[in-house]
């Protein structure tokens, strides 16, 4: 374990554990065949990675909302990249867990 | 080492600056890295993929044999798809990128970050105990690449409507392009459409004049390896000549997915599934300069956080995209998060999200758009 600063831990724990929820939420609602555990930060959900379809992104946008409290817009799909770009905007819309 | 002479396509390969690529020399930069990049990623761009190896893969238990020197399961995979995958070495590490393209009784295995020499030791070395053959048909083919948010609007000036049909990593066989008979696969490293176009060594030729005096309406560029390495790595596609260089398995490159838990014993399984409970002592984190500097930090470059060092750059560019340097570093997994400032040498980096930029070609619908609309 890294001797990172108290500040730096207690981000990181609060990023892990968005990355945790949305990683659950991914698996149970599509019915992935992973463990939350087996997927990286930065796995991608479309295309390689998971290899996800634009009727999956429907579920993830109402997975979102459900869990999260935030809106995906439906004509930016900047946040549909991967588990991060997930929890950036969850973050970044002052989701709560 | 494969010299430029050796290449079907050497009189279409004059470039300013050269490279060795897998024991191949490639065009790095033909005139201008920028204007490659920009034809990259606002419209359309070939490039020769010369440094790829090409195995046909057959007998009663090809796909046996594949599934135990590849990561995924390629019994999954249907005839007519491809497989983007890692050849493993028995420790876990990776010993290849490849595309397993499966044709119904022959599989084509696309091998790339190896010289195909040390392919071909591999394969053979790893073939004694299966009803299965390789023959090393990298002689017999070329490889074109195509890429861009417009690649698929040229392709359909020249195959049809049948293009836009292609899903990523789909294949369509016998198609003609000029006189020239192509296999193409939807496939790409840049995040912008691609795809793979593999030809016979006589054709190629015919094949690449066909697509760059289409390409005129769509201002085509051949590009080299430096800017389709600086897409790949704005994308965050592995690049097992740059950032996988020094990674130790393909947990720390951020491939975990890819591993099957039910699949049966592979080379490096033992090893891989250690990881599963323990994690990767290290992995690759994408950061952004915080300055607007076009220097690049140095591939090795010590990376800290709060003055302790915690691991080292492995790959860097200037997006111009994003008018900053970007870089990956492989760190401590325990600080492999995104959001923390680093420090490389005295520069102050963020850690990012993959991919860093975000794709023209994902706005885009072929049923709708038009480069000649600029829609």
């Amino acid at each position: 374990m890294s001797a990172a600063p108290p500040e730096v831990l207690t981000k990181i724990e609060e990023r892990k554990a968005i990355l945790t929820a949305i990683k659950e939420e991914l698996v149970d609602r599509l019915e992935l065949e992973f463990e939350p555990n087996d997927i990286d930060d930065d796995t991608f959900l479309f295309g390689g990675g998971l290899s996800l379809d634009s009727i999956d992104s429907m579920e993830i946008i109402i997975g979102m909302q459900s869990r999260f409290g935030v809106m995906v817009p439906e004509d930016d799909s900047s946040p549909l990249r991967t588990i991060n770009t997930l929890a950036d905007f969850v973050i970044r819309e002052g989701g709560s867990l | 080492m494969t010299t430029l002479s050796d290449s079907p396509l050497v009189s279409r390969l004059e470039a300013a600056k050269h490279c060795l690529v897998d024991g191949v020399t490639v065009p790095a930069v033909y005139s201008d890295l920028e204007s490659e990049y920009r034809a990259l990623r606002e419209r359309a761009a070939l490039s020769d993929q010369s440094h790829y190896g090409k195995f046909h893969i057959s007998g009663s238990q090809a796909v046996d044999f594949l599934s135990f020197v590849n990561l995924p399961d390629i019994a999954r995979l249907a005839i007519g798809k491809t497989a983007s995958s890692f050849m493993l070495a028995e420790d876990g590490s990776v010993f290849a990128e490849c595309y397993v393209v499966s044709t119904g009784d022959t599989y084509l295995l696309l091998t790339e970050g190896r010289d195909k020499t040390e392919v071909e030791e591999y394969l053979k070395k790893h073939l004694e105990n299966f009803e299965a053959t390789v023959k090393d048909v990298t002689e017999q083919f070329a490889m074109l690449q195509l890429d861009g948010p417009y690649a698929w609007e040229l392709l359909k000036d020249l195959i049809g409507v049948k293009v836009l049909g292609l899903r990523y990593l789909e294949t369509l066989d016998n198609q003609r392009i000029g006189s020239a008979t192509v296999q193409i696969i939807r496939s790409g490293k840049t995040g912008e459409f691609g795809y793979s176009l593999i030809v016979p060594r006589d054709q190629a030729v015919e094949c690449w004049d066909t697509l760059m005096k289409t390409g005129e309406r769509y201002q085509i560029l051949p590009v080299g390896v430096e800017a389709l390495d600086l897409c790949r790595l704005e994308n965050r596609f592995p690049n097992l000549r740059r950032d996988c260089a020094k990674v130790a398995n393909p947990f720390e490159m951020n491939c975990r997915v890819m591993f099957d838990r039910e699949k049966d014993d592979h080379l490096g399984r033992s090893a891989i599934e250690e990881l599963t409970t323990e994690g990767p002592a290290r992995r690759i984190i994408g950061f952004v300069a915080s300055d607007e500097s076009n220097a690049i930090p140095e591939l090795g470059e010590k990376v800290t956080l709060a003055g302790e060092v915690i691991g080292e750059v492995v790959n860097a560019g200037y997006s111009f995209m994003l008018g900053k340097s970007i870089g990956l570093a492989l760190v401590s997994n325990d600080v492999a998060f995104v959001g923390l400032d680093f420090h490389v040498g005295n520069r102050t980096v963020t850690t990012s999200s993959a991919p860093f930029v975000y794709n023209k070609s994902m706005d885009i619908r072929p049923q709708e758009h038009s480069f000649h609309t600029k829609g």
